[in-house]
This record gives C-alpha cells, sequence and structure tokens, in this order.
C-alpha cells in the first residue's frame, strides 16, 4: 500500500482468474476470425487451417465460463445470471451470448464435420461406432444436394458468427470501459482494443499451434497459409498498436485530474509488464520481425522460426494486456491517491496453480476433439490417400 | 429456424417479465413494505441516550445540563439494547486514552473544540480523577476563557453594573467605497436593515479586538477578517 | 427431403431441449419460494411501520466537515450496531484526514479508517513537522445515489434502490461477482469475508452501508448519527421542512463527492475543499 487509498480497497478483487478469462475468450474470438476468413470471404491461402482453427476455437469456448464461475463468490447461484438478469449490466449478457454463440460453433462444427462422422459412422466398430452414431444426430445423407445446402448453411452460420464473436468478445471490454469509477479503465476504446487484441492473440496462437502440431504430426507445413495468418496477424497487429497508443496518448493530452496516477500507475508500478512486454516485446518487436520476414527473400524453413517467435511474443502481450487493465486497473485507489500491490498467491481458488490449471484444459479439449473430428485435410493425413467429394470445400 | 431459436433465447426470454411467484426470490423487492417489514425485523443495538433515563435519572439530569449533553450515553458506555433487555453493560472504559480520542489536541480539530495537549494536562492519573464525565466543568472553578493579554481591568468587561455584553450585529457588506458609515445608517435610517450600533461605552475599550478578534470571546464575523480596531468605529456607531 | 425434415426435427428438439433444461434448473428455486413463509417474522415491527407515512419519504444525509473532530465514534458504532468485520478489517463508514501544507502539497490518511480516533501515535505524530495551512477530518459513508451505478452494472439485479432512496443489497441473491465494487467510484463497497457474522448470515457476498435502513425504517437515527458527539452527521427527510437535513441544506453552501461522474449522491458536505475525493 502506498499512498492514501479508501479503507475498503486493500484487496484486488478481479485478480488473475479474471485476467485469463478475457484472454480465453480473445483466443476463441481470434481463431473464429480465422475460420470465418476462409468460410465466408474465401480466402483460399487459409484453407489448410480452417477446420483446425475452428476446432481450437471450440475447445477454448468450451472452457471460457470456468474461469468466471471459479471465481464467484457464491458458485451455485451462477445460474441467476440466467433467470433474473439485470438488463442494464453487461455482465449480464455473457450467460446467454456464451451460450448462442456456444450453439453458433457446435452447429458449424457439426455442419462441417458431417460427412467425416457419417464416414467413421458408417466404417468403424463397437464405442466408436457408438460415438459417431451419436454425433451424427440421425442424419446419414452426404448426397451433393445435402452438401450444399450444408455449404449455404456454415456459410451463413460462419457470417452471423463473426459479429457474434465480436459481441462476445466486445462486451468483455465493455464491462471495463463503461466503469466511470476507474481512470484507467473508462474509455469508448476498450471495447475496440480488447477485440483487436483478441483477435491478434487467436491468429498468434494458431500460428503457434500451427506449427507445434504440424511437427508433431510430422505434417509438411503449408508456408502459403503460414505467411497468409502472418499477414493478417500484422495488419491486425498494428491496428491493435494505434488504437492503445491512441488511448494512452488522449490520456495525456487531455490530461484530466486522474492523469497523475494514472501516468504513475503506467511508469512505475506496470512499467515492465506495460511498456516492457504489452508494447515493445508484444507488439513492437514482433510487428517488427514480421515485417522484415516477410518482405525479405529468406527461405520459407529459415522465416517458421521467426513466425513462431513473433506469435509467441505477440500471445505473451497480449497476457500482459489483459493483466494490465485487469489489475492495473485495480491497483491504483479511486482516491487517486495511492496504490495497492497483488502478487498472486500459488495455492487456492484464486492462485496460479488453478488458473494454469484452467489454462491447459482448452488444449486438452483441442486434443481430444481433434482426435474424435481430425481437422486436417486428407492428402497431408499420415499414410492415408482417400479423396472425397467433400474436399472441394 | 435457427435464427428464431436463437432470438428467442437471446431476446425473448430477458424481455418476458419475471412471474410474480419468483417475487419472493428476493431480487426485486417488489413489494416495498415487505422489503421494508424485513428489514425493520433486524435486531438493533443501539437503543438512544432518553432511553437511560428510565433508570439513571440522577446521572441523565445531569448529564443533560452539563458540556457532554451532545455525547450520546452509548457513546461511552457500548451499545445499550440489550441492557434494556436484562444484561450488565460491560465497565465503561475511563481511561485517559478514551477522553484523549475526542479532546487530544489535534491540528485538524476546528479551534473552537475543547482540546488540551495530552502530554501535560493530568500528567498520568484518570481525566475522570477530577473531570465528572457526565457533567465535565462540575465542581471546576470556572475558566478564564480568553488570553489575559491587554485584559489587565478585569472590571472594564466584568463590571458590577455592566451587563455581559453582546456581540456587535453582523457587518454583511465590505468596507471598500463605504468610509461614510452615516450615509446608510445615520438618523435618517435610509435602510430599513440591522443598524449595527455599539451597545456599551468605549471607556477602557480602546482595542475593539480584545473581545471581537476571531480567537476572541465574541469573535466577529468572517467577513470581518484582516479589518483592525481602528476601522470598527467607522460603521459601529454608539448607541 | 430426408435431410430437411430431420434438421428441422434436430432444431426442435435443440430448441426443447433448451427450454426444458432451463425449467428444470429452476426447479429448486421455486420450490424455495413457495416453501418460504408469508408473513413478516416480526409483526410488532410490522405494526409500527404502518403507522408512518413511509411512502412519501426520502432520506438524505449531510456530513459536516466544519465540525467533524475525528473521533471515529462513528465508525465504532457502525460496526458494533451491524457486525461489520473487524478483522480483516472492512468498514461502512470511515473517516479521513486532510492536510494541506503551505507549499500546496495535500496528505490524507485513515489509520484503521478512524475507528480508533487519530490520537494514539505515531499516527499523531505523523505530520508534525509539516508546515500546515488548513487540515481537517472528512467522515465517508455509502452516499446512497440517485443514479448508482452499483445497481446498473449488478448482473444479477441483487443490489436494488428502494422507494426512499436507499440502495441496499439482497445477499441471498448475490453471486459474490464484485462487479458492483469496481463501479463504485466511493470505495463503499466490500466482499464479506469467510469469518464474518452479519444479520443475513451471508458470505462471500457483497455488503456495504445501508444507513441502517433497520433503524431508520422505524423512526431511528443511523447508529454513526446518533453516536457523533458534535453533530458532525446530520440525518433526515428531506422531504419534511422541518427535519434537520433540510433546514441545513436551506442554511448552508453543500457540495457532494465526485459530482462529475453523474452518480447524484445523497450525502451532502458542509465545508468542502478542493482536493478531497
Amino acid at each position: 500500500m502506498e499512498g492514501f487509498i479508501y479503507p475498503n480497497e486493500g484487496v484486488v478483487e478481479w485478480d488473475l482468474l479474471i485476467t485469463i478469462y478475457p484472454f480465453i475468450t480473445g483466443l476463441v474470438a481470434g481463431a473464429f476470425v480465422v475460420s470465418s476468413l476462409y468460410h465466408v470471404f474465401g480466402m483460399k491461402s487459409l484453407k489448410p487451417v480452417a477446420r483446425f482453427s475452428l476446432i481450437t476455437a471450440l475447445a477454448f469456448l468450451l472452457v471460457t465460463p470456468l474461469p468466471l464461475i471459479v471465481h464467484l463468490g457464491h458458485q451455485e447461484r451462477g445460474l441467476e445470471m440466467f433467470l433474473t438478469p439485470n438488463f442494464t449490466s453487461a455482465m449480464s449478457a455473457f450467460g446467454y451470448i456464451w451460450l448462442m454463440y456456444l450453439l453458433l460453433v457446435l452447429g458449424e462444427v457439426w455442419l462441417i464435420f458431417r460427412p467425416d462422422i457419417v464416414r467413421y459412422a458408417l466404417s468403424s466398430q463397437g464405442i466408436k461406432k457408438t460415438i459417431y452414431s451419436v454425433l451424427a444426430l440421425g442424419v446419414y445423407d452426404v448426397s451433393e444436394e445435402a452438401l450444399s445446402i450444408d455449404r449455404k448453411l456454415i456459410k451463413a452460420l460462419a457470417a452471423i458468427g463473426v459479429p457474434a464473436a465480436f459481441l462476445l468478445h466486445g462486451y468483455v471490454g465493455f464491462i471495463f470501459g463503461a466503469v466511470k469509477a476507474n481512470p484507467w479503465w473508462s474509455t469508448s476504446l476498450m471495447p475496440v482494443i480488447f477485440l483487436m487484441s483478441a483477435v491478434v492473440s487467436g491468429i498468434a496462437l494458431l500460428i503457434g499451434m500451427y506449427i507445434v502440431v504440424a511437427k508433431i504430426r510430422r505434417m509438411p507445413l503449408d508456408h502459403g497459409c503460414l505467411r497468409s495468418m502472418t499477414l493478417w496477424l500484422w495488419g491486425f497487429l498494428s491496428l491493435d498498436l494505434v488504437l492503445e497508443g491512441l488511448e494512452v496518448f488522449t490520456m495525456l493530452y487531455e490530461s484530466e485530474e486522474s492523469w497523475g496516477i494514472v501516468h504513475q500507475l503506467i511508469t512505475e508500478k506496470i512499467a515492465v509488464s506495460y511498456l516492457g512486454i504489452q508494447f515493445v516485446l508484444g507488439s513492437v518487436l514482433p510487428l517488427l520481425i514480421i515485417g522484415f520476414i516477410e518482405l525479405s527473400g529468406l527461405k520459407e524453413n529459415i522465416k517458421t522460426p521467426f513466425r513462431f517467435v513473433s506469435a509467441f511474443l505477440v500471445v505473451a502481450g497480449v497476457f500482459a494486456m489483459r493483466w494490465n487493465v485487469v489489475i492495473g486497473g485495480q491497483l491504483l485507489s479511486k482516491s487517486l491517491r495511492g496504490f495497492i500491490s497483488y502478487t498472486p498467491p500459488l495455492l487456492g481458488l484464486d492462485g496460479i496453480l488453478v488458473a494454469a490449471a484452467i489454462m491447459t484444459l482448452p488444449f486438452i479439449a483441442f486434443f481430444i476433439l481433434s482426435h474424435l473430428l481430425p481437422p486436417w485435410p486428407e492428402e497431408t493425413r499420415v499414410g492415408e490417400r482417400k479423396t472425397l467429394s467433400f474436399q472441394q470445400w | 429456424m435457427l435464427l428464431a431459436v436463437f432470438l428467442f433465447v437471446f431476446i425473448g426470454l430477458r424481455v418476458m417479465p419475471v412471474p410474480a411467484f419468483l417475487e419472493d426470490f428476493g431480487f426485486h423487492k417488489r413489494d416495498a413494505q415487505k422489503n421494508e417489514q424485513q428489514w425493520a425485523s433486524l435486531p438493533i443495538n443501539y437503543a438512544s441516550s432518553p432511553a437511560c433515563a428510565q433508570c439513571h435519572q440522577s446521572n441523565y439530569t445531569s448529564w443533560q445540563q452539563g458540556d457532554h449533553r451532545t455525547v450520546s450515553c452509548e457513546n461511552c458506555h457500548g451499545p445499550a439494547n440489550i441492557h434494556l433487555e436484562g444484561k450488565a453493560l460491560p465497565v465503561v472504559d475511563t481511561s485517559r486514552e478514551l477522553c484523549g480520542t475526542c479532546h487530544a489536541k489535534l491540528t485538524a480539530r476546528p479551534a473552537s473544540f475543547p482540546q488540551v495537549d495530552m502530554n501535560e494536562m493530568g500528567g498520568d492519573s484518570k481525566c475522570i480523577t477530577c473531570h465528572n464525565p457526565h457533567d465535565p466543568r462540575a465542581g471546576m472553578p470556572p475558566q478564564v476563557p480568553h488570553t489575559l493579554e491587554n485584559r489587565a481591568q478585569c472590571l472594564s468587561c466584568h463590571g458590577q453594573h455592566e451587563p455581559w455584553l453582546r456581540p456587535p450585529p453582523q457587518v454583511p457588506h465590505t468596507l471598500e467605497g463605504r468610509t461614510q458609515c452615516l450615509s446608510c445608517h445615520g438618523p435618517e435610517v435610509i435602510k430599513a436593515t440591522v443598524v449595527p450600533r455599539v451597545p456599551h461605552t468605549l471607556d477602557g475599550r480602546a482595542e475593539c479586538l480584545v473581545c471581537h478578534n476571531s480567537g476572541g470571546i465574541k469573535p466577529f464575523p468572517e467577513n470581518h477578517a484582516g479589518r483592525t480596531s481602528a476601522t470598527c468605529l467607522s460603521c459601529h456607531q454608539q448607541g | 427431403m430426408g435431410n430437411k425434415i430431420s434438421r428441422r426435427q434436430l432444431i426442435k428438439d435443440g430448441g426443447k431441449t433448451l427450454l426444458g433444461g432451463i425449467f428444470i434448473l429452476s426447479v429448486p428455486s421455486l420450490l424455495r419460494s413457495f416453501t418460504r413463509t408469508e408473513e413478516p417474522p416480526n409483526p410488532a415491527a410490522a405494526a409500527q411501520l404502518d403507522q408512518r407515512d413511509w411512502e412519501t419519504r426520502y432520506w438524505g444525509f449531510i456530513c459536516d466537515t466544519e465540525k467533524c473532530i475525528g473521533c471515529g465514534r462513528c465508525v465504532v458504532a457502525c460496526k458494533l450496531e451491524n457486525k461489520v468485520p473487524w478483522e480483516p478489517e472492512y468498514n461502512r463508514t470511515w473517516v479521513e484526514r486532510y492536510i494541506f501544507t503551505m507549499d500546496g502539497e495535500v496528505f490524507v490518511d485513515s489509520p484503521n479508517a478512524g475507528r480508533d480516533g487519530f490520537t494514539a501515535e505515531p499516527m499523531n505524530l505523523k505530520y508534525q513537522n509539516l508546515d500546515v495551512s488548513k487540515s481537517f477530518f472528512v467522515p465517508k459513508l455509502c452516499n446512497q445515489c440517485d443514479n448508482p451505478p452499483c445497481v446498473t452494472v449488478c448482473p444479477v439485479n441483487a443490489t436494488y434502490r428502494t422507494e426512499d432512496g436507499v440502495v441496499l443489497i439482497d445477499q441471498e441473491h448475490c453471486i459474490g461477482c464484485r462487479y458492483c465494487i469496481q463501479a463504485c467510484p466511493y470505495g463503499a463497497r466490500y466482499v464479506l469475508p469467510e469469518a464474518s457474522s452479519t444479520h443475513f448470515g451471508q458470505v462471500r457476498v457483497v455488503d456495504k452501508c445501508t444507513w441502517c435502513y433497520h433503524r431508520i425504517s422505524k423512526g431511528l437515527l443511523p447508529a454513526c448519527v446518533e453516536i457523533c458527539p458534535v453533530g458532525a452527521r446530520v440525518f433526515g427527510d428531506l422531504r419534511d421542512p422541518d427535519s434537520p437535513v433540510r433546514k441545513m441544506l436551506s442554511e448552508k453552501r453543500v457540495y457532494v463527492l465526485k459530482p462529475t461522474l453523474g452518480t447524484e449522491p445523497k450525502v451532502y458536505y458542509v465545508g468542502f475543499e478542493k482536493g478531497v475525493q
């Protein structure tokens, strides 16, 4: 504690768990955007990762409510958000938005993977057959007509899904941006900043996962796809950097009463994670690296580790951004005269171990889902040489 | 069709009014009277001082007339409701620290509030040795509540036939551009508002500010700050 | 077409499952609402209430910083009346000390929220070497705003504003998400810790000053107002012309905390100073 804080302010209420929540939903939004770039806008270069990114989005989406529920004072009352919501509270939108979005993504996954499900249901035995038969939901028609209807539906769902993904993550930004009591949070740019950094983190995560999974499965990388993703990353990242810089610059320029303490916050209290990790390591450096290697004529397999490093830095930078907003905003006192400090404990429900466990769950979910519904295009699967009509899309 | 389902789930469920039987579930508290009754049924711990008068008549009377009449009984004796129900109250804290909580000298306290330097007043003994907490001034010699500078002649104010003085009426305006007081406040009274006059003789009272400065007995109002004794008579005529 | 019909069936089934799920999950709460008794728990209290014209009153509060002596008895009284936790320390009301020095610096402190006063050393001596130009005490409590940001952001409507202007919390309904704590610009709210035992017996939910709603509904004063030895806290009905609050408001210049935020607080401060927030 430093300076003067209100007596009730000694504790950071929205702690590590609330920091990882927007991080996870951000990854969902970003992964879904990549998938939709292919399914809606027809970017052929992203085809190799289209289904892969959708599975990633689903895996992370399933874990999304977990940190929130664990953080509640009374988890058993969590359903009240559905039963007695307050129409003026952005947080009450969470239950409905998440549910709707889950149904949307599930629907899209089911429609895209339906031919595979049908194939597995018809060709496997025992438990696998049961699982796939259940997943097929009694629909076994894979004729050309049925598939074209599927394609239209997928396009529709992916098209609705883009604004829905924006809503899923934008409302989190609004939860912070609409709090007039906190000068570090209160800005109308907050939903947009959250959204841009979400898309950025999702794309970066996909780049990283694609490279890692390809290495594990000994698949050849589609460098055109990687380049495409990296360029999209560069575009969104520069936009994100501009927005974040604009927010702080406007605060500096307008120099309101709260600028004194905000300035102290970003130059002293969270200087390392804000200026160091979020801006320099997480935004400026990746922009420079990507800009350099994509413009250069280096060989593709030399570019790949640079892309991986950049993606990793971006993901770390976005996590730092969530930390700086959530924790940073609570470090400064509403009396505008002091600070508190926060180190997350190791043990306990709000501790680092639990947060790390929650962060690994999406990867476990992805592992299970990708084995259940392999997202890889047929020709890259090791040892298989089938060609079926559904490959056209 | 899917869209219709989404719309229903997302919008329809939220705009549907909560049925009446769910109101008692607690949140809307639409029945304000029932809500108030629920709150009013909570136990209270603090009675107020008049409740003590029922049994503790003599202490209450002396307290009511003393300087501590604005200090509720429960301030020192603790919440009294359980005592009204029959339980004894804990023994009251009679330490110096308790008295000092209010009366220790602090810069931030208003200057007119009675405060003493706890390190000098009374040594280590309890304050209640001399001051009855129910009537702190009882038994004490009346204090001279002002400094004795320029007040060698006590009788010039406290004379035998001189009633104790009223404060001069407030001058509700500044003195700028107003050197001729009588032009407004003269015998032909133009303004029928307060005519400030000096209600005592000026014998032995050359220095007006001895009594009427901001730290004195009858301080002048704030809008008089900075004025000297020389200018008092330019507004406050004798009368 | 075989496909279309089964898809429609799928959607129908999905929709039914969803609605059915919501309905099933709400059964426990429905059961609870039916088994809850209808009469007020204390008929005597109810009788007391019906006599007063409570529907037209509107409560207001004044903190007079020109009178406050920083004794902290209000903090103690509030804790004893409302069973506010002592350890870990949370406060429904507290007292701050402001010290302005000659060269324009401001020092603010509130040791233990002022509950022991400001006279024990070393807090008494903390600022003795400063060249003080002005200093005073400011009592703080929930402002019971007319446009409360805490009520706006509660996701489950657990906090609400009553007809007579007091913001209360239904602690049996609060889920402990703590959004209201973030939204309050005055730091009035806190979470009840595990070991606490307030009147509603809940933990890990949000709590705050209620202007002693259980007392004012019976015509009594809040505990802090009752106890204040110098009359620095004034409470009354803003719609009653004889109430002390109305009288003081018509005589004194008053100000509120953080008016630019538009929360419309109902605690008015006499003797306000730039730098108090």
